[in-house]
């Protein structure tokens, strides 16, 4: 569940660059919000990898580095904005889940 | 038993602590306690700092590309189509850019140069005259199997210059409209867009706008540029002083080669070959893997451009380096409109460069159309009526330095 992220944005990106930063927002989040719980830190850590692996790839495919490098330089905001709400949601589950044990234990 | 995602490899530790402890504590012994976890944090490590690596250097990216898109001086000239021509629906996705050179003495903001830069540009004093003596369109096809190409537009063809001002050289098509509608720089150019529709037949979609302390700059940033010269020419209108054969110009002296106009065989068509030769060099120079994976000459690069370029409002320059990207080699060839007598006499501009615009569309229409393989003699179409041997020129490509008069 986890790498939905990737397929998500690898076929966003074979959609055409326009869908690629949607794509991107979109497969991150739903795999940070449905996630199993032993792949919440890939969940979190993986929008700048995913960008860049899916870039990456195009830019082999395509054979032109610019327009994935350009991609990736316009994508920042989006790239940015995700990572932070990965981040935060994944922190909100950990955190449920802490305290859900805390309760268990107790 | 649910566990939390930092506690997921190993085993819990036997003894059970309080949640806060663990928070505080718990993991760093637990590390301490097992190897396993060590590596495991290390590795995550690693991740993360990748990760964090990556979103930095898109931060980096878009420092840039806000600099290469807001920060370059941009015009709403392009109007959208009002009947789209039916006969370009096939070419539909084709670009093609009118790149043009203005003397003037400002920068793109308007800003008036420095009398230093002036005089390093061997500028002359600012007259306050803005006339477009480059005009080139380019044409990049959408299918990547056919040929691009440049057509130069000598600056005194004598043509119907649009907005009913009548027959004049080309070079005054911008003046006109802007002196004409209270100096607006954006009615000259749409005007000459227009003009240049007008005798090509071709419609302009993109334009772009250089003044020569932009075009000095540029050169420098790429380190020089490649040209050669048939023979050595000096010349006190331009200053230009070069001796003969191969050799890397820049900055000022790059200046002078491309506006030397006085002392040359065919005069501004010599210079518009000249310019050519020239584009094809600088545009290999660009695209070479020493000048766009260096950091400091891109970055040179892009200042040069972000202070003296004028770019459509739809356009930018990582667009504009797409499409250019594309063109490297042999894939564009260099061409001149052809042209009648260079000594028309004209009531009002003096001698201007007579021209046939049926014969210029035809020209036009014959480039569009051509099939990959090279068309190599006759393509410069100069002078159709009287035939001289310098006619019998080689076409002007991206690849390698063209020797020119």
């Amino acid at each position: 569940m986890a790498l939905a992220g990737i397929a998500v944005t690898g076929a966003g990106m074979a959609l055409g660059e326009t869908y690629f930063p949607f794509a991107l927002a979109g497969g991150c989040v739903v795999a940070a919000l449905l996630a199993d719980r032993s792949a919440l830190f890939t969940a979190a850590v993986q929008p700048p990898l995913i960008a860049l692996a899916v870039l990456g790839a195009a830019a082999l495919f395509s054979g032109s580095l610019l327009r994935s490098a350009s991609v990736f330089a316009s994508v920042f905001p989006i790239l940015a904005a995700t990572t932070g709400g990965v981040v935060l949601i994944v922190l909100v589950r950990v955190l449920l889940n802490r305290r859900k044990t805390g309760s268990d234990a107790q | 038993m649910p566990e939390d995602c930092y506690t997921t490899e190993g085993k819990r530790p036997e003894s059970v602590h309080s949640v806060e402890d663990e928070r505080a504590e718990g993991t760093i012994m637990e590390q301490v306690r097992q190897p396993r976890r060590v590596l495991a944090g290390v590795g995550r490590a690693v991740v993360v700092l990748v990760s964090a690596t990556a979103l930095g250097a898109s931060a980096l990216g878009w420092t840039a590309y806000r600099g290469v898109t807001v920060a370059v001086t941009t015009d709403d000239v392009i109007a959208a189509p009002a009947t789209p021509p039916s006969r370009e629906k096939a070419a539909a996705a084709d670009t093609t850019f009118l790149l043009v050179g203005v003397d003037s003495r400002t920068d793109a903001q308007g800003r008036p140069l420095s009398r230093e830069i002036l005089d390093e540009l061997q500028a002359g004093n600012p007259s306050g005259e803005q006339n477009t003596d480059t005009m080139i369109v380019v044409h990049v096809p959408a299918d990547p199997t056919k040929k691009a190409f440049a057509v130069s537009l000598p600056r005194d063809s004598y043509v119907d210059i649009a907005g009913g001002y009548g027959k004049h050289k080309l070079n005054s098509a911008y003046s006109r409209a802007k002196n004409a509608n209270g100096g607006s720089a954006t009615a000259g150019r749409r005007n000459l867009i227009e003009t240049v529709n007008n005798l090509t037949g071709l419609r302009v979609n993109h334009y772009a706008e250089i003044n020569m302390y932009a075009f000095s700059q540029i050169t420098k940033a790429v380190g020089g540029v490649p040209i050669c010269l048939n023979k050595a020419v000096k010349d006190n209108y331009s200053g230009a002083d070069f001796p003969q054969g191969e050799q890397v110009l820049q900055g000022a002296d790059a200046l002078k080669f491309v506006r030397q106009r006085h002392g040359l065989p065919r005069g501004d068509l010599d210079r518009v070959r000249r310019q050519q030769a020239f584009l094809a060099g600088l545009a290999s120079r660009v695209l070479s893997a020493g000048t766009l994976t260096d950091p400091g000459k891109v970055t040179a690069l892009l200042d040069a451009i972000k202070t003296s370029v004028v770019l459509d409002q739809n356009w930018n320059l990582l667009s504009l380096a797409e499409q250019v990207q594309g063109l490297s080699g042999g894939r564009i060839e260099f061409h001149t409109i052809p042209t009648l007598r260079s000594d028309l006499a004209t009531p009002a501009d003096g001698t201007a460069v007579e021209v046939n615009p049926k014969q210029v569309k035809a020209f036009v229409q014959d480039l569009l159309t051509a099939v990959p393989a090279p068309p190599v003699q006759m393509r410069q179409g100069l002078g159709s009526g009287t035939v001289a041997p310098e006619q019998h020129q080689e076409t002007i490509t991206a690849n390698g330095v063209h020797c020119v008069n």
